[in-house]
């Protein structure tokens, strides 16, 4: 009896004792998120991918360039709007009459953020950093335009005098290139292009916050890997009069719904950090979402090494039999648009060129006449599709796509030998490299506004091109395109080099990306654009 | 006595030295076979690039010397700068995430261990009884359900629909409550579980019957006998799961953004960030290793049946 007695006292002691505490857990920390934030002019956007490599010479990520574009400005910055070339520190440029030689006059007041000026020599130096082979930037072939600059990379030639890059005076800067390069101002706004400058102690570490020589409306503050990028207000800059935000904080979030969840919280002014296809349909009924289209094609790589994708036939056929409306609309949902051809719609002066949409039919039409069994034809002789596979990286809307394909191909043209490949990124990229594919998963976005972007991934040295195809005549007018002065003349020879690309179908193209953000109403001067491209100067909170 | 234990400590000690050669050497070759390269992306590098960044990085040796010079640099505590990271020491991304992984890995634990214990106990000692199915509901709950759902699923109610608890970030706190219950719920449930388990073992034994009948009171017998020897399986499962819960949680550290260790572990190995991913790998076992070694130690101290081994 006293036993259990006592029992009953420890268990119901116990049993109070825990429901206390974990009443007490909420009650004892309501503290708020402090506001201090919005009083002081912050703007908190978070991004996908952490940064990494901050070096303007080094860096590749979309997220690197997004931050290094506000700590450095550039001869030509990205419109707000348009993403277009417009004045950046060159306040004016010439450009010589066989478009080869251009002349760019930086602007007097133009200054570093330890308050020296901003000098003609300081791209010099940029872009030697970026042609010298040894520090290995990823950019350096988008310099061999200019004047003996891949002679100079190659190492044959070894002073750089020659160069075409050349300070006539401080402010004066004269760039020469081999041939016309009709987007070289629009490729002048990209990240790499930065001048650079070391800080007088900086040489061993000037990627340091606090080494790092701004010339962009920002500096950077701070930085701390997975935690946050902190920029500031740059009070040498020559227009700091029309910067209005005193800090920016981007903060990576690697998953979308935590960054949803911080902005519908008020942790975050501008969600930028990605929206996951499910979270599309509820979120595009509400005003402060932004999903616009993006300079961005997501394709599948044909390997036309490898039967039975060598033949044209076959690869039209894959292209045909699928209903990339189906994909955008049903799995995608973010109103990406199903893309029938190369580039991406959105170039003013470009009339893309149609490609082969949705048909059944034409596409076991073309089977057929390939040797293939397909259904409900009744042949003597005809042959059973071999094992293929799509190799995709591990994600979950590759996924989703990769089965989407798989069974139209089933339905569509009887192929039920088709299996998937799911890998990590890394290794999808060896079995790529290797040519160890049948059909792979890709993607592409523009690095400046130019259908030539596009265009030249599919030459025959490019590293890019990963699917064994080329053809001399593509390449031709492609290198024909470079050197016209006359942009209706270009427009009709990528047009042409575009309608190649349909009729020769080495990969099959699926859809035109869209980029959406979550922006806050208060926030005003950030918009949406074909780049995706933001620069931060003149955003200013409204609160 | 105390002068063995320490002893046998040092000894131990020493022999972990070539279970960690041998984990490094391990891990070092397989992060080599697989596919891929850390400068491998979308964006295809030309082969002259490419070169110049290896050889930038060492890569341009061949393997068995790069394993070589590894393993000087290790022996001398040099972990190595990361390959993702411009910059950074690998040693102080790993010091800097794993304070912040601790710091919650052991408020979760903690929490774990208060309340599942208290479940447990609560349990056992009122076998078959409405309190017991509660508590058994409860942790079977709390073992099915994974923070993949349980952690979005606070942050909804504490986070938007009550509002009083930020929904990601670290620093003060409200940060760690909900981190550290999603975190800790899965423990708990296994301790819970554990303690009950050992409980209702302990309290059926004859020398708890025989205190009792001598007269000892229940709460004496409870604490004095059965507390302690139902907690040794406790320890041996608490040394594992100690090991994991203080180097992070890639799922917890993602929802609730926080710069732990645990998305290091996951993210160096995809990125192929080769000395990122040793420098964790290497850390991550020597805490595993000293951890198993300090429960041995402890469980020998509980039970006098378990002998530490001769040296």
């Amino acid at each position: 009896m006293r036993r259990s007695e006592k029992g009953k006292s420890l268990s119901v002691s116990g049993v109070t004792s825990l429901i206390i505490a974990f009443a007490l857990i909420p009650c004892f920390i309501l503290a708020k998120q402090s506001s201090e934030d919005a009083k002081k002019n912050i703007l908190r956007i978070s991004m996908a991918v952490d940064f990494a490599n901050l070096d303007p010479a080094m860096a590749t990520s979309v997220e690197d360039a997004d931050i290094l574009e506000q700590i450095y400005e550039r001869l030509t910055e990205y419109d707000p709007k348009t993403a277009l070339p417009v004045p950046g520190c060159a306040e004016r440029w010439k450009v010589s009459r066989d478009l080869t030689k251009y002349t760019f006059y930086l602007r007097k007041d133009a200054k570093w953020s330890d308050g020296s000026d901003l000098k003609a020599g300081d791209f010099v130096f940029a872009w030697r950093r970026i042609l010298t082979k040894k520090n290995g930037s990823p950019w350096a072939y988008m310099l061999f335009n200019i004047k003996n600059a891949e002679e100079f990379y190659s190492g044959k030639l070894k002073s750089f005098e020659k160069v075409g890059i050349r300070a006539k005076n401080d402010k004066t800067l004269v760039v020469s290139l081999n041939k016309p390069q009709p987007y070289f101002l629009a490729w002048l706004s990209h990240a790499s292009m930065s001048p650079f400058k070391y800080h007088v102690v900086g040489r061993n570490l000037p990627f340091n916050p606090g080494l790092i020589l701004s010339n962009g409306p920002f500096i950077m503050l701070k930085r701390k890997p997975k935690e946050s990028v902190v920029l500031a207000g740059n009070r040498f800059y020559w227009d700091k009069d029309n910067v209005f935000l005193h800090e920016v904080h981007f903060i990576p979030t690697s998953d979308e719904n935590t960054g949803i969840r911080m902005y519908e919280t008020g942790l975050l002014d501008i969600h930028a950090g990605g929206i996951s296809s499910s979270k599309y349909p509820s979120l595009l009924k509400r005003n402060d979402i932004y999903s616009t289209p993006y300079f961005g094609n997501y394709f599948y790589r044909f390997n036309t090494r490898k039967k039975p994708f060598d033949e044209v036939k076959v690869r039209k056929a894959f292209n045909l039999a699928i209903d990339k409306r189906v994909i955008t609309d049903k799995i995608l949902r973010g109103g990406q648009i199903p893309a029938h051809n190369l580039i991406p719609p959105g170039i003013d002066w470009y009339d893309t060129a149609k490609g082969d949409k949705f048909d059944p039919k034409r596409a076991r039409d073309l089977l057929d006449s390939a040797g293939f069994c397909v259904p409900d034809r009744l042949k003597v002789t005809c042959r059973a599709f071999p094992k293929v596979e799509i190799l995709f990286n591990t994600q979950t809307n590759h996924k989703l796509i990769a089965q989407a394909v798989q069974s139209m191909l089933k339905d569509n043209l009887g192929i039920g030998s088709l299996k998937l490949l799911n890998t990590d990124f890394k290794t999808s990229r060896a079995k790529e490299k290797n040519g160890d594919f049948f059909i792979s998963r890709g993607g592409w976005a523009g690095d400046y506004l130019d259908p030539s972007t596009f265009l030249y991934l599919w030459k025959s040295g490019s590293g890019n091109n990963r699917t064994g195809w080329s053809s001399k005549e593509y390449e031709h007018l492609l290198e024909e395109s470079d050197s016209t002065g006359s942009l209706k003349k270009r427009a009709k020879l990528l047009k042409r080099c575009e309608s190649i690309l349909n009729d020769e179908a080495p990969f099959m193209p699926i859809y035109f990306y869209t980029k959406g953000f979550l922006k806050k109403d208060y926030v005003k001067g950030y918009y949406p654009n074909l780049l995706s491209k933001h620069p931060l100067k003149a955003v200013h909170l409204a609160r | 006595m105390r002068l063995n234990i320490l002893k046998y400590f040092i000894v131990r000690v020493i022999k972990l030295l070539p279970v960690l050669f041998v984990i490094i050497t391990l891990s070092f070759f397989m992060m080599r076979l697989a596919p891929g390269g850390p400068f491998d992306t979308e964006k295809a590098l030309s082969v002259e690039v490419k070169q110049s960044i290896e050889s930038l990085y060492g890569l341009d040796k061949p393997v068995a010397i790069q394993y070589l010079i590894y393993l000087k640099n290790v022996a001398s505590g040099d972990l190595g700068y990361s390959f993702t990271y411009l910059n950074e020491p690998v040693s102080k991304l790993i010091i800097d995430s794993f304070k912040i992984s601790f710091t919650l890995g052991i408020i979760a634990l903690f929490l774990a261990l208060a309340v599942g214990m208290s479940a447990g106990i609560a349990s056992a000692l009122n076998r078959g009884r409405l309190i017991d199915y509660f508590f058994f509901s409860f942790t079977l709950l709390g073992v099915s359900v994974p923070s993949i759902v349980l952690g979005p699923f606070l942050v909804l109610i504490f986070g938007i629909w009550l509002g009083f608890l930020p929904v990601a970030g670290w620093g003060t706190l409200s940060h760690v409550v909900l981190p550290a219950v999603t975190l800790g719920g899965i423990y708990m449930s296994y301790i819970a579980r554990l303690t009950r388990a050992g409980f209702v073992e302990n309290l059926d034994k004859e020398y708890v019957k025989t205190a009792s009948s001598l007269g000892m009171s229940r709460k004496k017998v409870i604490m004095k006998f059965v507390l302690k020897d139902s907690l040794l399986p406790l320890i041996s499962y608490i040394g594992p799961a100690f090991a994991g819960i203080v180097t992070g949680s890639l799922i917890v550290e993602t929802i609730f953004r926080i710069n732990g260790l645990g998305t290091y572990f996951v993210q160096s190995a995809l990125n192929r960030d080769y000395p990122l991913a040793m420098g964790v790998v290497i850390f991550y076992s020597a805490i595993l290793l000293i951890v198993n070694l300090i429960c041995d130690i402890l469980s020998a101290l509980m039970d006098p049946r378990i002998k530490l081994e001769k040296n």
